[in-house]
């Protein structure tokens, strides 16, 4: 399992810094050609498009990494086996979110599969929309490793009482 | 009523410790599902509309320039140059401190970032030359939060996003604010050097001031080009951004010659993970503005306002009063995303200018930065300075005045937002 | 025999939806107008959201199929991207004279057929309602517009869409894309050295008042539509006398709607020129000429030569 997310957690971030590229280098393009009087009209729809993919991408691995701005009082007020539940108790509220989304987010993307970019009509804005499913998906995929970490040292605690007996 | 739970089960998960952008997203869906009869489909499609803008591209653009200044410390020489340009008045180093934040202002675009990066040179570095530790956290901390206001400003890119104002006028609206605030607190500092002989710097060559000032031209550039490139409108503030990471990346590569082609993966890498945090807070933060568009929650506000006189002043204050109160316990980016969407229709009616409001806010916010219980700016001074919160707060006081000051000028004479 | 007593006591819940957020907008006037009516016959209870659920409007066309509204307005060149092509035509410039030209051909025949056409190709997902209008189109920019010796290089904000930004090209000018909340800064510093957009759009914010604004010459190349479009599976559970009731609000609605921007027009040209902005006409035929080629083109692709012709025969 955690040999699986950390493949998909580096796929992700290496597809996520090269959509980086791709919207900088546009918005260089945008800027250059209007100089040069040239009219390129599909510059700022790849560039959102790349952005939209990256920024998601990047929110998917941040589950996995515990990272998205949040209180963490209660977390550090608890110590051992209350704590392991208390964040067991959080990633399953956020896998529930996840999960209805990952369903909402495929019949979204199945509803405009067809639909197409303005600016470049040959592509499909399906593709666009596929980031969602894929977000939420392999957030679902993080939070259920993040929970079946917690579980594994939760289960050390138990364990290390029965020792004690 | 039904508003009271939606809000009752957002603090409950926000103190259980689900993080800010979960609570946001799934209070809307409970909302949404539960009150309004529309889908909650709609969800997981307004975060996905909540990006779809090119003027939020300049998030992690901005993001990026700062991030390869820093791996070229650019703090170092940014410090060394105020000091140089500064230093030989009373209280000095409290005065190079205030000029080398409102210098990286200009560069960077948050505030956390001068902290930590100025701080962790200058605090220990005031404290040798006989500041007191109050002196040497309050300063640092205070003059920090500049950063954010002086352009370019991240805080600024997310209300742009967030109501469709401008983000070149906004920009523009935020120079004089800033500079304003620098030279009262330049002026603060000048009354607390005389009241306590605060030391001076030693002299320099002509020399030593001319290669130091070699070393820090180039960076201070990157304001101009952005600042310069709007206003003489060479490109938008997207475009400004992907110029000034260029910009970044050729001088710190060919001038500096601090870092390489090598370098690039990690510096993007850590880009995409620290900006893809604000940027999916504001896209749960657009699933919010959904249930509260469904909910028609704009008109009860403005109602609200409109029972209490429609007077435009007094909206602003209480604007100023809430967000004082918010920024105690929670950052900028987060509250804006929470309640701009609510307030800006009703300053829309009320005859706000969109620029002044989000000035207003954004320097409200960044006093938040430095109140305790959570202000990032004075929590990482303070741990720097090693000194207490409390006598931390209290050394900001004096500066915080500044701040508010400037805040009512904003209010009351908003033509020195030059827009 | 029950389910109609039921049908009859409940309202059914309209939530209707435009993507401007400015409460004096022509779509504002015509929307609250839809609500007075059909609210009044006690049918329906309208909710009218002026971009409190979205200012984009593919966001809202994407509503509108998976239920978050039942009426949205939205100009043609989005529905394209919704894979309706033959909607582009309304996109075309130089497509109609004038005024009275547009409204006979929208609310005649050539309407009727783009609205099954729109039906059919939407999967039967939406029906047109009427059709409404946001303007007439301008040139404004650095300098006035008489010949295409003027055009000629100008880097002017236009849509990105296909057909629109291909006249622009062909006339000399140079189409560029801005945002709509940037263009303002964009004109005022040489980013752009024109645009093009009808006078309540670009009046109220101020893009007269810049130097590659002031000069403003009456091309009016685009006589704009825009689609009054409701959710099919909500029409069709209408009984016949909600579909009697909903008919003459939005009848209504859209004589309002029509009405409060032609009166906005004249409103914000008086303002342009109180301003101190310099209004020009000038003789359109050769700017005719080359859009009849791109429209000739453009039937031809899509087989709507007949439409085209049934148009142009139109008085
Ligand atoms: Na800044
Ligand atoms: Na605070």
């Amino acid at each position: 399992m955690q040999i699986l997310t950390k493949f998909i957690a580096r796929l992700q971030i290496t597809l996520g810094v090269l959509l980086l590229v791709i919207f900088l280098a546009s918005t260089l393009i945008q800027v250059v050609t209007r100089y040069l009087g040239i009219s390129v009209l599909w510059t700022e729809e790849v560039a959102v498009n790349s952005f939209i993919w990256a920024m998601f991408l990047g929110a998917a691995v941040m589950v996995r990494e515990n990272k998205h701005f949040g209180f963490d009082v209660l977390t550090h007020y608890f110590k051992g086996t209350k704590r392991s539940i208390l964040v067991i108790f959080q990633n399953l509220i956020m896998l529930i979110f996840c999960l209805l989304c990952s369903l909402y987010s495929v019949e979204i993307t199945q509803a405009f599969w067809h639909s197409r970019w303005i600016s470049i009509p040959e592509f499909r804005q399906g593709y666009v929309w596929l980031i969602m499913p894929i977000t939420f998906i392999s957030s679902s995929v993080y939070l259920l490793d993040n929970i079946y970490n917690e579980a594994k040292i939760l289960s050390c605690f138990k364990g290390a009482s029965w020792n004690l007996r | 009523m039904e508003l009271a739970i939606i809000t009752l089960l957002f603090i409950t998960l926000i103190i259980i410790g689900i993080p800010i952008a979960f609570s946001i997203g799934i209070a809307s869906l409970v909302g949404i599902g539960t009150m309004t009869g529309a889908p909650t489909t709609m969800i997981p499609m307004k975060m996905f509309y909540g990006l779809n803008s090119y003027v939020l591209l300049a998030v992690p653009l901005f993001v990026l320039t700062a991030n390869i200044m820093n791996s070229g410390q650019i703090s170092h020489r940014l410090i060394n140059f105020s000091i140089a340009l500064v230093g030989r008045k009373p209280g000095g180093l409290g005065h190079a401190n205030v000029l080398v934040s409102m210098l990286f202002a200009g560069v960077s675009g948050s505030s956390t970032a001068d902290t930590a990066g100025v701080g962790k040179i200058l605090i220990p570095n005031m404290i040798n030359k006989g500041y007191s530790r109050e002196m040497s956290v309050g300063v640092t901390a205070a003059s920090s939060t500049i950063g954010g206001i002086i352009p370019p400003s991240i805080t600024m890119v997310i209300y742009g996003g967030l109501t469709n104002t401008s983000v070149g006028q906004l920009f523009i609206g935020g120079m004089v604010p800033g500079v304003l605030i620098g030279l009262g607190m330049m002026f603060v500092i000048s009354i607390i050097a005389r009241r306590d002989n605060l030391p001076v710097m030693e002299k320099i060559s002509r020399a030593e001031f001319i290669a130091l000032s070699k070393d820090a031209i180039p960076a201070m550039i990157t304001p101009l080009i952005i600042i310069g490139g709007i206003v003489f409108g060479v490109f938008t503030p997207t475009e400004a951004a992907a110029f000034s990471a260029l910009y970044a990346y050729l001088v710190s590569a060919f001038y500096y010659k601090s870092i390489s082609l090598k370098d690039l993966p990690k510096i993007f890498t850590e880009t995409l993970k620290l900006s893809c945090l604000s940027l999916f807070a504001l896209a749960a933060a657009s699933a919010l503005g959904e249930f509260l568009g469904y909910y028609q929650i704009n008109a009860t506000v403005s109602n609200f306002f409109s029972g209490i006189g429609n007077n435009e002043y007094l909206f602003l204050f209480i604007i100023v009063a809430f967000f004082l109160f918010i920024g105690t316990f929670m950052d900028a980016i987060p509250a804006m995303v929470l309640f701009v969407p609510v307030i800006y229709p009703v300053a829309l009616t009320l005859g706000v200018d969109p620029v002044q409001l989000g000035i207003v806010v954004i320097i409200t916010l960044s006093i938040g930065l430095i109140t305790p219980p959570y202000g990032l700016c004075l929590l990482i001074a303070s741990a720097i300075g090693e000194l207490s919160i409390d006598k931390s707060f209290k050394a900001v006081m004096p500066y915080i005045s500044v701040i508010v000051l400037v805040l009512v000028a904003v209010i009351f004479m908003p033509f020195i937002l030059l827009v | 025999g029950c389910s109609e007593d039921s049908a009859k006591s409940d309202t059914v819940k309209l939530v209707v939806a435009h993507n401007q957020t400015n409460l004096s907008s022509p779509y504002q006037t015509g929307m609250l107008k839809l609500k007075e009516v059909a609210d009044k016959s006690g049918f329906f209870d309208v909710e009218v959201h002026a971009g409190t659920i979205g200012t984009n409007e593919n966001e809202l066309v994407e509503k509108l199929v998976l239920g978050g509204a039942d009426m949205v307005l939205v100009s043609p060149g989005f529905m394209t991207s919704s894979g309706i092509d033959e909607v582009d035509l309304f996109s075309l410039l130089y497509l109609f004279n004038d005024y009275s030209h547009w409204e006979k051909v929208v609310d005649g025949k050539v309407g009727n057929d783009i609205a099954d056409i729109i039906y059919t190709k939407s999967g039967e997902k939406y029906r047109v309602a009427a059709y409404w209008t946001a303007g007439v189109r301008h040139w404004y920019g650095k300098q006035p517009v008489n010949s295409f010796a003027d055009v000629k290089g100008i880097k002017i904000r236009t849509q990105t869409s296909g057909v629109v930004s291909q006249y622009w090209k062909e006339i000399g000018a140079v189409p560029t894309s801005v945002a709509w909340a940037e263009l303002y800064q964009a004109l005022s510093s040489n980013v752009v050295d024109a645009a093009e957009n009808a006078y309540p759009y670009f009046i109220p914010m101020e893009h007269h008042k810049t130097n590659n604004g002031k000069y403003i010459s009456e091309t009016g190349h685009d006589f704009t539509t825009r689609l009054l479009l409701v959710r099919n599976s909500v029409w069709e559970g209408f009984t016949n006398e909600q579909h009697a009731a909903f008919d003459q609000a939005v009848t209504e609605a859209t004589k309002a709607e029509r009405q409060a921007l032609y009166s906005e027009e004249s409103t914000y040209k008086q303002k342009a020129i109180d301003d101190g902005a310099i209004i020009n006409t000038l003789d359109r035929t050769p700017f005719i000429e080359k859009a009849h080629s791109i429209q000739d083109q453009w039937a031809a692709k899509y087989g709507m030569t007949d439409v085209l012709e049934t148009i142009r025969q139109t008085k």
